[in-house]
């Protein structure tokens, strides 16, 4: 849901997606500029300005603060020109001239430009869906897992951000694949209505029953509880840690590593590693792991809480039997 | 009075000045020719030396403050490094022992961890940034590998206590991007701890309902309104536009959804279902108030039908067991053969006839829920898209293509158990075709066994009225 979801190619996937699977070409140009001079430029609606200064997509403090930067040095620009008012300046002393007049109105027309796109960009910095926030992500994950590098300010090779046609189609048209026709969608809701009709009254049980009943609320949220419980189960953890270190992994270290897995072939170490467990392990593949840059590639594209999302992320579909009493399915389909 | 000269009249008078050759950056000084009112007419004082370079190194000041804020910005919060040198040294050792190079080591990984973590508070790091919660988690999934629920179930808990604990209280002012964010995390945690201890379906209820609240109040607080007592004619209201917007955008959406689904099947296996019916509604309308993905929409509509085809078994067995303290056959299910029954008291009777009641309106509203899920499901619109269908696309389109079979067969099923056998015959094949099309195994099966039950009923019948 309002999340940008790049096409693929057919082989997207498969490990010979050189390129990172990119929507765009780059042009010649832009290809040159790239590729012979290092130099890309990060998309924008109003810092065109700025070409290579401006931020990434993902770095929006530094897009927001880029864009007050504009709008000042706008309105400076502008104030010059008021300065330049031939009123003025016969005021300071000084005769207005040709030079004088197309400075003033150059200074005016750039200032009142630099202020209007400034603006524009504002429009895409409050917005709450930024497709080229989400494009790049999605690349640099696509780089990050075939073990490319990814440029920190340019982001991967060859990557050319979406151009502003598709940003547009991307944010106003096509949000998912499929919609629902208001027709229906209206549909639905009746018969929602009607199934609250007709399904909770003869439950005076169920009617009253909202999902959350406000007089429990406050008993439930008790921040001191919380705070208590919290505390204990701090304690505990701490202990298990420490315990664990004291005792159990005391020798576990990587010279003697050989020996362990030996007795865990032979159902004689200490653990029982848990085989269905659904989770795949960590490939490193060809990435290296030794300065911390390589620490926070792995730990970006394994990170532990975007893992638990797509660990926890399951539907589920009842599938009805025709005699009660039977077995009922409770079908859990994960997504992963 | 007299008139003030216009700018225009200076200029004129400064451009026919035939001493501006001489003094074109000195102080203005009126030449001896100038009349005299001309210096008295004005207030501002011309003798004030002028300094063209005072404002723009103003200016420049300005920009240059702009500039070291713009770099300062991008220094202070570019992810440069994520951790601290000493912990991403311990997480290097330990990321490595997990992954495939370090055989797959994950006792050593979890030392690694808990000595990073320890690191981590030697540092004093925070305990609610995404990166120390990260270890933990991290130390969670070896305790799960190593066959340590316990210890997981315990650090789970640590985890989504604190956020709890975080997030009511009142003297620690959060904003809402962050509130959110901890919200989000949290739901996360829930859900790993539900799947943890989901033999114990009064813990995980408990869990789950303590930790939707705060999900809740914000929801509503957004909407303005509960969301359970929202009727579906609001919202096609322009003034709602804002602020179904403003729902539609919460970060911790998908999870909250998730959350809800798991709690209608934790209520389904304690019986409770018209507690999932609720909750079902209630996820029903926040879907279509967002304009939810539609697969996800058509599958609660398919969960809603079989919900209440549930709920119409309840009050089947009810009526079962009043026929059965009457010593009467079950198989008279109708309450006009049941009515000739005289000796049966009154008050039974008319029991027996709201339950009844409530049964057939409890199925024929689960028919029309399946047929809405077929009907709905062929007549999506398919937004136009640049490029090439993407993997996603085929996802949703099966997942669609198997709620329409699964819908079906659910038809099947209901015609069956009302009896009436060439109805069901028909969409039980017609789901069939359907599941073998999209590559549904897990229906195949039970499709099978419910034609196989269906011909033994109809073999049953042939016999008796050969019989007779």
């Amino acid at each position: 849901m309002g999340v940008y979801i790049p096409p693929n190619n057919n082989n997207g996937d498969q490990s010979g997606d050189q390129n990172g699977g990119n929507p765009r070409k780059p042009t010649p140009v832009e290809l040159f500029l790239r590729e012979k001079l290092n130099f890309g430029t990060n998309p924008s609606f109003g810092l065109h300005f700025w070409g290579p200064l401006v931020p990434p997509p993902d770095n929006r403090t530094a897009l927001k603060a880029l864009t007050a930067a504009q709008f000042f040095l706008g309105l400076g620009l502008i104030s010059r020109s008021f300065a330049l008012r031939s009123s003025r300046l016969l005021r300071n002393g000084r005769v207005p001239s040709w030079s004088l007049s197309f400075k003033k109105y150059t200074y005016g027309l750039v200032g009142l430009n630099l202020i209007f796109n400034s603006g524009l960009e504002t429009t895409r910095l409050i917005s709450p869906f930024d497709p080229w926030q989400q494009e790049r992500q999605y690349y640099t994950d696509l780089a990050l897992r075939n073990g490319q590098p990814v440029h920190w300010w340019f982001g991967p090779k060859n990557y050319v951000p979406m151009t502003i046609d598709a940003f547009v189609e991307e944010q106003f048209v096509t949000q998912a694949v499929h919609r629902l026709k208001s027709q229906n969608a209206q549909d639905l809701g009746q018969f929602s209505d009607t199934v609250q009709a007709a399904v909770v009254p003869p439950h005076p049980a169920a009617a009253s029953r909202p999902i959350l009943q406000i007089s429990s609320i406050s008993r439930l949220l008790d921040h001191e509880k919380f705070t208590q419980i919290y505390n204990n189960i701090r304690q505990e953890n701490e202990a298990i840690a420490n315990n664990l270190l004291t005792n159990q992994l005391k020798d576990e270290s990587e010279i003697n590593k050989g020996n362990r897995l030996d007795l865990m072939m032979e159902g004689k170490y200490q653990f029982v590693v848990d085989e269905n467990y659904p989770k795949p392990p960590i490939v490193l593949g060809n990435r290296r792991l030794e300065t911390d840059d390589d620490l926070d590639a792995v730990w970006d594209y394994y990170d532990p809480w975007a893992e638990l999302q797509v660990e926890t992320d399951i539907s589920i579909r009842l599938i009805p039997p025709s005699r009660f009493g039977e077995e009922e399915d409770v079908d859990e389909v994960g997504e992963a | 009075m007299f008139r003030l000269p216009s700018p225009r009249q200076l200029a004129r008078f400064a451009r026919s000045n035939p001493m501006k050759h001489f003094t074109p950056r000195q102080p203005f000084a009126f030449p001896p020719s100038a009349p005299r009112r001309f210096s008295r007419s004005f207030s501002y004082n011309y003798s004030q030396p002028f300094n063209p370079h005072h404002k723009r190194n103003r200016f420049l000041s300005v920009l240059a403050v702009f500039t070291v804020a713009t770099g300062a910005s991008y220094y202070l919060f570019w992810p440069h490094h994520t951790f601290p040198s000493s912990v991403a040294k311990i997480l290097r050792k330990g990321l490595w022992a997990e992954s495939d190079k370090g055989d797959k080591d994950y006792a050593l990984a979890l030392k690694h961890y808990i000595e990073a973590l320890q690191e981590c508070d030697k540092l004093e790091l925070d305990r609610l940034s995404d990166e120390y919660t990260g270890i933990q988690l991290k130390m969670g999934e070896m305790y799960e590998r190593l066959g340590m629920i316990d210890e997981a179930n315990f650090l789970y808990n640590e985890i989504s206590t604190m956020y709890l604990k975080v997030l009511t209280d009142k003297s620690v002012t959060l904003s809402d991007p962050r509130r959110y964010h901890l919200v989000q995390k949290d739901l996360r945690v829930v859900a790993k701890l539900v799947q943890l201890n989901r033999t114990n379906l009064g813990l995980c209820k408990a869990i789950l309902i303590t930790h939707a609240i705060l999900p809740n109040i914000i929801i509503d607080n957004k909407l303005g309104q509960k969301l359970s007592q929202l009727s579906m004619a609001d919202l096609d209201s322009p003034e709602s536009a804002g602020r179904l917007q403003a729902v539609r955008y919460l970060p911790f959406l998908d999870e909250y959804i998730n959350m809800m689904d798991m709690l209608i099947a934790i209520n389904i296996s304690l019986g409770d279902y018209s507690y999932s019916i609720n909750v079902n509604l209630n996820l029903n309308k926040l879907m279509l108030l967002v304009k939810y993905a539609p697969d996800k929409v058509l599958l609660n509509q398919c969960n809603l039908g079989s919900l209440l085809y549930f709920q119409g078994g309840v009050f089947e067995a009810e009526m079962v067991s009043i026929l059965k303290k009457h010593g009467l056959d079950i198989k008279h299910k109708r309450p006009d053969q049941y009515a000739n029954g005289t000796e049966v008291p009154e008050e039974d009777r008319i029991k027996f006839n709201a339950l009844h009641h409530n049964f057939a309106q409890c199925v024929a509203l689960a028919s029309e829920a399946y047929e809405n899920v077929t009907k709905i499901a062929n007549n999506l619109t398919r937004n136009v898209r640049m490029g090439q269908d993407s993997k996603d696309d085929e996802k949703e389109e099966t997942a669609v293509a198997e709620l329409v079979a699964l819908a079906t067969y659910s038809l099947g099923v209901i015609h069956l158990h009302l009896g009436n056998y060439s109805q069901s015959e028909r969409f039980l094949r017609e789901s069939r075709v359907k599941s073998k099309s999209c590559d549904y195994q897990d229906l195949l099966g039970e499709i099978e066994s419910e034609l196989g039950k269906l011909f033994a009923e109809k073999k049953r019948l042939q016999t008796n009225e050969a019989s007779r």
